[in-house]
């Protein structure tokens, strides 16, 4: 399920665009060309599966999805499957905490992890 | 930006140059990434903790040139595993302003010997990441793990934490440790102190005065490496569930355990559990109550018919070939049957339900976060903060402690969630303090009624053997014999092995000259 995508991606692809038109480049640019790598997706999916399904998995006894389905809208209580969070909005959450989700710390989760983890959750795996 | 107690702005500015020269820059966090070092749970203001800064080291020699720097710039550093210590105080120093030594790049587990039936691993090894090497490489080793397991093996086994399997006691099955104390210098205990020993997470003790627990719930060294004994995979494995109806079955219950967890017929750290503490992995306060007050006891009573708990649950298991575990469970059977209205299930007989799960899963060393949804129990923004007395294996200790905790939990307007996990000859009383962090008089209130149960009950001699780092001075001034004569020896100790007081001030009540609070 795709996710909406950060700005710096956005921004990347006017880039390419402007730099298309300068250099007199006859080719559209691929919006495939800015999507996450499959090793990237791969390597989300391992960061996912480490500190995040543990909590938000689907089915009961896990505690994200548990207040996820209390305070969110009816079938947005599993992460995986809930298309309304954005990018920042996950990193924001993953590096301040919310309620009784605790924060992860750079050392837990690097700044390049979390990129791969928005991958994998932005990714139809 | 908070700068440590007593250094300056420029002074602050060398050491955290010369540490990024030691770990590399991005590896020293100051500013906002400070935020994800704040304790989420605190009862207190959150910001009493917030450290100055933090500093992840990749390696022992990094740790050790830290630690030179720390005291040649005067900078208190405290160290963290993987900073999961929730519900005590989490990636959080006990002094705001101390740096923060996040070990949690020290990650490697060093070694697996599966004959022996040990592991050596770093502090930032997790309890996941332990069993799922041993998962991966087909090694016949369980581990035992608290309740969540996200938490670090070395660090809850330093802060003398305890799981649920027949390993339960984490100091008891720690063999060996390497420590870098506060000058720089760099130590192995036991055998390990011989460089050629062959045994140094086989022996405990070594040669001389055995100083392992030294650096268990102090700021006497930083622990780099631990050696902790692996249970061998047994024949068999079969967990139980017994339900009590009844509140005050507590007391019989309690008695009826002590014997048979010291003759080993329950080997394990077995848990009884109240009933609330089993809906909350489930359900939420306000799908089973929506009145003030303490929850009446007809919706006690309906939710454990409906959930076929009882008010009180005791999940145990027996490991073994399976004759051994049939003639146990036949002991323990008759044992519980005297309590009227108990109900003895095995594993089957609660086969998909999460609660129980969790519970028989933990028994034999497999971590899970299922406990986590306990905090959910009040609604979104919940937190805990855990206190946790002990005390002899007696049915009237039980009950005085449970009833006065819980007794101040209603008048304070919380309900009693709580456990009694059976040890070796004690148990361990743990009471889940849960509040909502977001809500500022709600956490007042949660602070005022910690600090009263753990006078209340070391004034019937119940006293804490871990507490929040917000409330370790007022725990430590409670170990009164002798005119408070340990923690002059805790202070006699600091100020030889760490004269600058660099180490994380005011760990467990233990304050250096230049930070004593108790001065």
């Amino acid at each position: 399920m795709n996710r909406i995508k950060r700005v710096n991606t956005l921004g990347g692809l006017l880039l390419t665009l402007v730099l298309g038109i300068v250099t007199g480049c006859s080719s559209a640019p691929s919006l495939a060309q800015d999507g996450p790598s499959q090793a990237s997706i791969n390597r989300g999916q391992e960061t996912y599966d480490l500190w995040c399904g543990t909590c938000h998995a689907a089915g009961e006894g896990y505690a994200g999805t548990q207040m996820l389905t209390l305070t969110r809208a009816e079938g947005l209580g599993v992460m995986k499957d809930n298309d309304t969070l954005t990018d920042a909005y996950i990193e924001l959450v993953v590096r301040k905490g919310l309620g009784m989700m605790p924060v992860f710390r750079k050392t837990e989760i690097t700044d390049a992890q979390l990129n791969d983890l928005l991958a994998y959750l932005g990714s139809d795996e | 930006m908070a700068l440590p107690p007593g250094v300056s702005q420029s002074q602050f500015d060398d050491a955290l140059n010369e540490l990024r020269r030691i770990v590399g820059r991005d590896y020293v966090f100051t500013e906002n990434d400070l935020d994800s070092y704040l304790d989420p749970f605190s009862p207190t203001n959150k910001e009493n903790h917030r450290p100055s800064g933090a500093v992840a080291p990749a390696n022992v020699e990094e740790v050790q040139a830290i630690m030179r720097v720390a005291n040649e710039y005067s900078v208190p550093m405290a160290p963290i595993s993987t900073g999961k210590n929730l519900a005590y105080g989490g990636a959080s120093p006990p002094m705001g302003g101390t740096m923060v030594l996040d070990l949690k790049r020290m990650n490697r587990i060093l070694e697996v010997n599966e004959s022996d039936g040990y592991a050596l691993v770093e502090p930032g090894v997790s309890y996941f990441d332990l069993y799922n090497y041993l998962q991966e490489n087909n090694i016949k080793l369980w581990i035992d793990c608290p309740s969540p397991g996200w938490g670090s093996i070395l660090g809850n086994t330093v802060d003398r934490g305890v799981g649920y399997t027949p390993y339960g006691d984490h100091l008891l099955m720690q063999c060996g440790m390497e420590v870098v104390l506060a000058d720089g210098d760099l130590v192995r205990t036991g055998m390990g102190a011989a460089s050629n020993n062959k045994a140094w997470q086989l022996f405990k003790y070594g040669f001389g005065p055995y100083l392992d627990g030294m650096f268990t719930q102090s700021n006497y060294g930083v622990v780099t490496k631990l050696g902790v004994w692996l249970m061998p995979e047994p024949p068999g494995y079969s967990p139980y569930m017994v339900t009590f109806e009844r509140e005050e079955d507590l007391h019989q219950v309690i008695e009826i355990i002590r014997p048979l967890r010291i003759n080993n017929i329950i080997p394990n750290a077995a848990v009884l559990c109240n009933d609330l503490l089993d809906l909350a992995i489930t359900k939420t306060r306000s799908e089973i109550y929506t009145g003030n007050g303490p929850i009446p006891d007809s919706v006690h009573r309906r939710e454990n018919a409906e959930h076929r708990i009882g008010r009180w649950n005791f999940y145990g298991a027996v490991y073994g070939p399976p004759p051994i575990m049939d003639a146990n469970l036949s002991v323990l059977r008759d044992a519980f049957a005297a309590v009227p209205g108990s109900r003895f299930y095995m594993a089957d007989e609660r086969a998909g339900e999460p609660t129980a799960q969790y519970r028989f899963e933990s028994m034999r060393g497999k971590p899970h976060m299922t406990e986590f949804s306990v905090l959910n129990w009040r609604g979104s923004g919940g937190g805990h903060v855990d206190f946790a007395p002990v005390s002899p294996v007696r049915g009237a200790d039980a009950t005085t402690q449970y009833e006065l905790v819980r007794d101040d939990a209603h008048r304070a307007g919380f309900d009693y969630m709580g456990e009694f996990i059976v040890g070796w000859r004690d148990m361990h009383h743990i009471y889940f303090l849960i509040f909502t962090t977001t809500d500022e008089e709600e956490r007042k209130r949660a602070t005022e009624h910690y600090l009263r149960i753990t006078e209340l009950a070391a004034a019937q001699g119940y006293t804490a053997y871990r507490t929040h780092i917000a409330f370790m001075s007022e725990v430590a001034k409670l170990f009164d014999f002798n005119d408070h004569s340990l923690g002059r020896l805790h202070k006699r100790i600091k100020d030889a092995m760490d004269p600058n007081g660099i180490l994380a001030p005011g760990k467990s009540g233990i304050w250096p000259d230049r930070y004593d609070q108790n001065a």
